[in-house]
């Protein structure tokens, strides 16, 4: 029976929407992260009635199906673990509805982030998350992660921005959880649903809500000589009432490979920058920046730049979010690492970060939202020589074992997937595991929807 | 049935004779909807609340969770209260941590013991349901409760951070943490948002805090008419950064702040730095101007305080032992006009007198009708509810007599996606006894 079901999907979806060669089953056989394994085949519906279609056929057959959006994921949560269907969006790109009035949109899971972004930016109007892999990553994808971005600390990350979800669950129903309205009485699954990595069901319609454009915005740039002092003057900043939409530091690393890749002018001899944005109504930007300047001076900055122009200020941007590009110019591999600390303890952890860089003998450069504590720390290194893969997962052990003991956690935006589900025991002891193998349990009893993430593999085997 | 003498010097044992109550005078002084508990058990800590769960579930105990009681008339009409959990002893800040804009509190802990503590560090807890001093921690995130700071602030998905709560399984859990960010896992910590108690019970939370905003002023523009009075807010492009709060308040309401407010007037609270607020109340003073109002006026300080603890409290003026309802309305914003007038004529029809206002920025619309014949009761709840369900909302009670509650669920008809819910509360709670009978459905 079980090899019959290849033909049953395709006369499911159709000509041209089921993959099963050899090299097309490799393109879908990792994401942006480390893990790799091959599906038995690729399916790409193009409603949620096509979606159901396959989820009836995989229960029936006991055959595994993992989501996938575009592949941007950094955790291996679209690699098909234990083979079976991967079932990619991309067909289902459409942006269903816009309701200007209540700001609110309906949109497919495939559909690009960025696209959704330019659709509202024409109305004045923004979708707040926009991770640095907005120009591939899907609305679907970020529902699955919880994805962040840059602009978190003011606006926070995708599970506040998601009004509501259309899904089609294990046992191929279709429901609609949440929706525009706040507030409908009883669980919130839609925040659960957030965040669950595909594993409680099949996200195929997200109601995203977005808001205005502020009237105006600035972007800085402030250079500071220690990492001390720069996460000080992160403090001061928010201290001092500033929320700036957006608040990133880079370390020098970062700021040295950046620079060379992009020649935007970022102070190479740095061992700290900020990239602030500020905005709000035009009236009051001035105070804001003045508030900042103040905090930046009183900790010693030693470079203090406003964008004169949207140019400039894209170009700073392009610095930021090009970074991973940029370390691709210093080794052939990158582990981009995501742990989230409380903000007095950010300082501590970076320096933390550079002892473990100098005990594993690696180059780790650093790139976090500071606002909101979220650590980047790139490992680079060429996966080529095994013996520098091991010591790279072992600085990742203790570098997110130094998060969780300053009270912070393992993954900030980047989901836990195959990467890290060993290290959930770090945050988590068996009855928080428990609990929530009873909720994937409660919602997908065959454990067909993307099996084999999240959960670290129980002690002794079995 | 539950045998109450077992279970009585079971939970002595457990907790200490002196924190556990049979006496009817005690018992009869926390009735549910009329319900008087089998016992009032009043654990210390985590720990003992997860061994009381054990041992409720084995003698199959209904535990009924209570903070300081406002939000008790929540809900249906509970199936059983063998056990009427008694939280106050849980009533610590556990943690302020300024640097990162965070507070933790025991689930028991009054709101009040966190305002201060924050205040004082220049900062601010943006959390102001009705009562709010008087509320606890965990019985606000369980009732899903908010102010009008709903706006400005986010709600509690956007506050709540992380969650300790002993499961109906009797495990003690923690989920979330201290993090803006935090996504390891199922996000089990908002599952306990709204959720009465069905899930687990909470034991300590942790909120988001914001500073202290340098400047906060209110712009009261009362007008003829309620239509005008939202007219006016739509000239605003919500939500915007610096627009904290705005409501629309019917035409019964009157507020006595240093001058009497009396009707259909919109409030709209703005802080932040000094230049954007100034920029902010000129603006909405000129919007409403030319919409000819019967008064304008700016209010800061002690003033800009005294009226919005008092809209904030206008559902605190329910008397939860009264013969009236308390209801909880939503829809699109752009609907909420609509229904606002359309609930007020309603109420009218049936002769009943319909105190209603809004957090007009959200789409959420209270009512309170302080008296009235059951069956008009019932059946103005009916229409009330099919008028909210028209504009794609939902209408819930908050407050109703038993009898009413009887024959209309207080949370009205099951959602699409009830179905999870009933298998992940059988997940989390196997035995059903958290807070049975309740919730939606009847979870």
């Amino acid at each position: 029976m079980r090899k019959d079901w290849k033909k049953k999907l395709a006369g499911l979806i159709g000509p041209g929407g089921v993959l099963t060669s050899p090299f097309s089953l490799s393109s879908y056989s990792y994401d942006a992260g480390l893990d790799v394994m091959k599906p038995e085949a690729v399916v790409f519906p193009r409603s949620t009635e096509d979606v159901v279609a396959v989820v009836k056929l995989a229960a029936s057959e006991g055959i595994p199906i993992t989501p996938r959006g575009a592949g941007t994921g950094l955790s291996g949560g679209a690699v098909p673990s234990q083979g079976g269907i991967v079932l990619s969006f991309s067909r289902m790109n459409r942006v269903l509805q816009v309701d200007w009035a209540n700001r609110f949109a309906v949109v497919q899971a495939g559909l690009v982030n960025i696209e959704l972004q330019n659709l509202l930016r024409q109305k004045g109007y923004f979708y707040a998350p926009d991770p640095s892999s907005e120009q591939a990553c899907t609305l679907g994808g970020n529902v699955g992660e919880n994805a962040g971005g840059p602009h978190c600390f003011k606006y926070g990350y995708t599970v506040n921005h998601v009004l509501g979800l259309k899904l089609v669950t294990a046992q191929a129903e279709v429901v609609d959880v949440g929706g525009p309205c706040p507030d409908p009485p009883g669980y919130d699954l839609t925040s659960l649903l957030v965040g669950s990595e595909g594993m409680l069901g099949l996200v195929t319609e997200v109601t995203v809500r977005f808001i205005p454009k502020p009237e105006s915005a600035r972007t800085m740039l402030a250079a500071f000589t220690t990492i001390r002092a720069a996460a000080a003057a992160v403090a001061d900043i928010i201290g001092a009432g500033v929320i700036p939409a957006s608040l990133e530091m880079m370390d020098k690393v970062m700021i040295q490979a950046v620079e060379a890749s992009t020649q935007v002018g970022l102070p190479s001899h740095a061992e700290a920058v900020l990239i602030i944005e500020i905005d709000g109504l035009g009236a009051g930007l001035d105070q804001q920046q003045a508030l900042v300047e103040e905090a930046c001076r009183k900790h010693g900055v030693k470079k203090l730049e406003i964008a004169r122009d949207e140019k400039a200020a894209e170009r700073l941007w392009a610095a930021r979010k090009g970074a991973g590009a940029a370390v691709g110019r210093i080794a052939p591999n990158q582990i981009t690492q995501d742990g989230s600390v409380p903000l007095p303890k950010l300082p501590e952890l970076l320096e933390e970060i550079a002892k473990l860089a100098k005990r594993h003998n690696l180059l780790i450069g650093n790139v976090m939202h500071a606002g909101d504590g979220n650590l980047h720390p790139i490992m680079i290194f060429d996966g080529r020589d095994q013996e520098q893969v091991g010591r790279v997962r072992a600085a990742s052990w203790d570098i997110l074992r130094a998060c969780v003991a300053a009270g912070g956690t393992i993954s900030g935006e980047h989901g836990i997937g195959l990467e890290k589900k060993e290290y959930m025991s770090l945050l988590f002891g068996p009855a928080e595991i428990e609990a929530m193998k009873a909720v994937k349990q409660a919602l997908d009893p065959a454990n067909i929807l993307n099996p084999g993430k999240v959960f670290p593999a129980p002690v002794g085997g079995a | 049935m539950v045998n109450q003498d077992i279970l009585a010097q079971r939970l002595a044992h457990l907790l200490g004779a002196e924190h556990v109550f049979s006496d009817l005078e005690t018992r009869a002084r926390i009735k549910i909807d009329g319900i008087i508990p089998g016992l009032v058990a009043r654990p210390r800590d985590a720990s003992q609340i997860s061994e009381l769960v054990a041992l409720a579930r084995e003698l199959k105990a209904a535990i009924v969770p209570k903070g300081r009681g406002n939000a008790l008339q929540l809900g249906r009409t509970p199936s059983r209260v063998d056990i009427l959990l008694d939280l106050s002893l849980l009533d610590r800040v556990v943690e302020h941590d300024q640097g990162n804009l965070t507070i933790t509190c025991q689930a028991g802990a009054p709101l009040s013991s966190a305002y201060d503590q924050v205040e004082a560090a220049g900062q601010i807890l943006p959390l102001d349901p009705p009562s709010a001093p008087n509320r606890s921690f965990g019985g606000v995130v369980a009732s899903a409760s908010v102010g009008p700071s709903r706006l400005g602030y986010g709600s509690l998905r956007d506050l709540l951070f992380g969650v300790r709560a002993v499961l109906g399984t009797g495990k003690a859990v923690r989920f979330g943490g201290k993090v803006i960010k935090d996504v390891a896992g199922f996000n089990l910590a908002r599952m306990f948002i709204g959720s009465l108690g069905t899930l687990g019970i909470i034991t300590e939370l942790t909120l988001r805090l914001y500073v202290r905003p340098q400047v906060r002023q209110t712009v009261v523009a009362c007008f003829d008419e309620l239509e005008t009075a939202a007219q006016a807010l739509s000239q605003f492009p919500l939500p915007c950064s610096g627009v904290v709060a705005a409501e629309i308040l019917g035409s019964r309401i009157k507020l006595k702040v240093s001058q009497l407010y009396n009707g259909n007037c919109l409030a709209l609270a703005f802080a932040g730095l000094e230049r954007d607020v100034q920029e902010l109340v000129r603006r909405a003073k000129d919007v409403c101007a030319r919409l000819k109002p019967r008064e304008i006026v700016v209010l800061a300080g002690e003033q800009d305080r005294e009226l919005w603890v008092a809209i904030r409290d206008l559902a605190s003026g329910y008397r939860a032992d009264g013969e009236g309802l308390l209801l909880r309305a939503t829809c699109l914003v752009s609907q909420q006009t609509k229904l606002l007038m359309a609930l007020e004529d309603l109420a009218y029809e049936y002769g009943l007198s319909l105190t209603i206002w809004a957090h007009a920025g959200c789409g959420i619309i209270y009512g309170m009708v302080e008296d009235g014949r059951m069956a008009e009761l019932i059946r103005f709840t009916a229409q009330a509810r099919s008028l909210a369900h028209s504009q794609g909302g939902s209408l819930v009670l908050e407050s109703a007599p038993p009898a009413v509650k009887k024959e209309i669920c207080p949370w009205g008809p099951v959602s699409p996606g009830f179905q999870l819910m009933a298998r992940i509360k059988a997940g989390l709670d196997p035995s059903g006894i958290m807070n049975p009978g309740r919730f939606l459905g009847g979870i």
